[in-house]
Parts: C-alpha cells; structure tokens; sequence
C-alpha cells in the first residue's frame, strides 16, 4: 500500500501578522480621536475576519501605550477574535516601552515562525513619547527580523512627532498619513486594510501592496453620518 | 549497490488561479551511470522567473556533466552553475532571478550537493538524517538567489550513501515550510519506501499525485522536489 505524505504537513495556514501600535495616552481621549480609532480597529479586524480568498492567515495584535505600554490583544488569527474591547486613553505616550514588546514580539519565533509572510507594523499616535525611545527605536528598525517588517504610520492632529514617524516608515510609496479628523482615521485605516487583504491574496504576499488612502468623497458615504467633523 | 532516483513539479493553486506557469522546475537525470537532480525556485515577484528556474536545472546538467572525473568541489560546480546562468541572461538577469539546489551521487554512492536561497536540503548518511539547510533568519519567500550569491551564501556538503535507505533530497520551499520539523525524517523515508517498492515512472506518478493533493490550509505555492536514494 502507498504511503501517504499528507502526516507530514502542518494544517496550518501560513501567518501573515499584522501589529498596531497604538496611542491611548491622556490626549487621545479629547475630540473624538480614540472613538474613531476603536472603531476603525473593529472595522479592520471585522474586515480581515471575513476575507475568505487569502493565501494566509492574517493575524492581529494591539499593542497600545497610554499610561503603561502593553499587549492589549496578543497575537491571534483575526478570525478567531470574538470580539474588540475598546482602548481606553488615559497618562502618558510610552512609545520607547511599546517599542520593546513589538521587537520582542517579532523577534520571537515560537510566536511568528519563519514560515510566516514578513509582518505589517502600524504606528498611530497624537503626540511625543514621553519615555527614552532612543535604544528600543532603533532596535527594532536593526533587529534581525523586526528590521524587515513592513512599518506604515499616522500622525493624529498638530501635536504629531512627524519627525519621528517619518523616520519610522519605510514605504517609500507611503510616507506617513497625517490625520486631522475621526474621517481621516478611517480612510488611514482602510487603506492599511485594502494593503493587507490585497497582499494576502496575492502570489506574492511578501511585497508590500501601495497604501491607497480613499479620497474623502468617496468609499465612505455610506458612513457620512457616523463622524463629527471635529478637527484634532 | 543500486541507486533510483525521482523527482516531481507541480503548479501551486495560486499561479493555477491567476493562469501564470509554475515557477518551479525540476532535474533528474542519469549522468555517468550515477544520477543528478535539481530543483530551482523562481522568485514570484520576477515576471519571467519560470525560466531562470529552468535554465538554472539546465546549468547544473551541463555543469555536472563538465566537471564530472575532475574532483571539483561542490562550491566549484556551484560557481560554474552561477556563471552559466548570468552568461546566458546577462545584464536583463534580474527578471530572472531564481533559488538553486543541486546534488549528485556517483554509482559508488559519493555524493555532493549545495544550495542558495530558500528550500530545503535532507541528506541521509549510514542511516542518520542532517538537515544540511541553515535556519532562516528573516520570513517566508525573502531569498537569496542564484545570480547574487556569494561564495559564502553556499551551503555545500559532501556525503556517503554508505546502506540501503541514505539518500538526498532538495525541494523548493512551497514544500519545505509546510512541513512539520519533527517529521522531516519520516517524510524522507515515505520517499524511499515508495521509491523502493516502485520505479522511477510510478513514483513520480505517486509524489505528483501527493503534491497536487496538499493538504495544509491556504498553501498557495509551487511544489518541486527530487530525491536520490540507495535501494540495495
């Protein structure tokens, strides 16, 4: 009788993880800015949950830094999340902390094999680290594998450190978008999840798919109603 | 002592889906009453990789079939393969851009084999299995390639098909990364057995079948692997 080689194969889909780091310091709580981001979160996930044609598994992790910096949604199939706890926004921006865990958390094999597509990091944040970011910056723009991920970043409102997330980006296709209302943080987040899902379902979800932002008149008419034209 | 050898490529579903040819190419031929194979990845993202890939097979022949009676090492053959290939393409190369793994064995059972990029290279000797493949630093489908490759970029190795059940096997990494680590052995004998109780032509038909039928979620690549085994 033949033998059978399927024993051998692994029944799971290869990961493609895909990590925010996002702001919930004290600031992100006025104006509407961490009701706009909670909900442009749900929407991604809800969106990479029901995507069915990807030739990966997307995964997902929040990492915030508002007071604390930590793993607020450990690494987890997007399609196994059952449901979003919204951040809360509360004490300081310890970017340099939220640095450390996404390093560890890349650098970690046991937690993104290396079978896995190389993972999106997206960093949204209204303000200036308010810890040293120096050292766990530039760790995880040197280390091993956290050096070829793919980084996209938003700058929420005037009080932005664009300088520093200009230097965390490295899509030279998609320098960093800068938000100036709830809207804007919607079609930021669309345009991450459109990369995602198109990279996913493609022969190639190693290359990085360019980050379209949806013009304001359009892709969100639907959604006119749910956002104040507050500006940050 | 008897030596067999076989080998199979097969389109992955994602290229199937998008009507693009396999990627993957595959060698396996009598070469001074011993055997040679190959297997070569094209890179997905390179338009016209699917050639790379089959000259890349093509140079190793001719390679093998130059050097054969000289006691050239593997890292010499190595580089005549890499010079045959960036002849032919010459400055367009790029387009082409593709893995390499090799081997041979002689009707002595002395063998050789080497590799650059992803994939993976299994070699059974006096019945102990060595993961010759060096552990990949980065995620799936970033390479190294043939045409970039530095003497150091090489894995060589030399080996003994000293018993019945030594062997070599390379395959491309549409197999290799879905492969379960702790079983790497027990899919290496799967081969040999059927391999044993068969012929070139059936086993072939066989592993062409198993590879068609790939079992783990969402795979989407080519598949392309050869094999050369001590039978008696």
């Amino acid at each position: 009788m033949a033998h059978s080689l399927k024993q051998f194969q692994t029944q799971t889909a290869r990961p493609l993880p895909v990590i925010v780091m996002a702001d919930t310091s004290g600031s992100m709580s006025v104006n509407g800015k961490i009701e706009a981001l909670n909900s442009a979160l749900k929407d991604m996930i809800s969106t990479f949950s029901g995507e069915s044609r990807l030739r990966a598994e997307l995964q997902v992790s929040l990492i915030t830094f508002g007071g604390n910096a930590e793993v607020h949604l450990p690494l987890i199939a997007a399609h196994k999340i059952e449901s979003f706890e919204p951040l809360p926004a509360m004490g300081g921006t310890p970017m340099g902390a939220a640095f450390e865990l996404v390093s560890k958390l890349i650098e970690d094999i046991d937690k993104i094999p290396s079978r896995a597509y190389k993972p999106v990091i997206i960093l949204v944040s209204d303000g200036h680290p308010t810890d040293d970011i120096k050292a766990p910056f530039e760790q995880l723009l040197s280390g091993e594998r956290s050096s070829k991920a793919t980084r996209f970043a938003m700058g929420i409102g005037a009080d932005a450190d664009i300088s520093l997330l200009n230097d965390f980006t490295n899509d030279i296709e998609a320098p960093v978008f800068k938000a100036e209302n709830a809207r804007d943080i919607h079609r930021f987040f669309k345009a991450v999840t459109m990369s995602v899902t198109t990279r996913s379902r493609s022969t190639t979800p190693n290359q990085v798919t360019p980050l379209v932002i949806p013009a304001t008149s359009v892709s969100l008419e639907n959604e006119d109603d749910e956002y104040e034209e507050l500006d940050f | 002592m008897k030596l067999a050898a076989t080998g199979s490529s097969v389109i992955g579903p994602a290229h199937l889906f998008e009507h693009t040819p396999n990627q993957d190419a595959v060698l396996v031929r009598g070469i001074q009453k011993g055997w040679c194979i190959s297997v070569a990845d094209g890179l997905g993202s390179r338009p016209l990789s699917y050639i790379g890939s089959r000259y890349c097979v093509q140079s190793v022949q001719r390679s093998l079939e130059l050097q054969a009676g000289f006691n050239s090492t593997p890292l010499q053959i190595s580089q005549q393969i890499q010079q045959f290939w960036l002849s032919h393409f010459g400055d367009s190369h790029s387009a082409f851009e593709t893995t390499c793994l090799w081997a041979s064995v002689t009707p002595a059972g002395s063998g050789m084999a080497a590799q650059v990029g992803d994939g993976l290279l299994l070699i059974k000797s006096q019945g102990q299995l060595r993961v010759v493949t060096s552990l990949r630093d980065g995620f799936g489908n970033q390479t190294q390639t043939l045409s970039k490759a530095k003497d150091h970029d090489w894995t060589s190795v030399e080996f003994t098909l000293a018993q019945p059940g030594d062997g070599v096997l390379l395959m491309t990494d549409g197999i290799s990364d879905d492969l379960i680590p702790e079983h790497l052995e027990g899919f290496f004998d799967a081969i040999f057995q059927q391999l044993k109780r068969s012929n070139k032509r059936r086993c072939k038909r066989w592993l062409t079948k198993e590879l068609n039928e790939w079992t783990t979620p969402r795979h989407g690549d080519d598949k392309s692997i050869a094999g050369i085994f001590r039978t008696e």
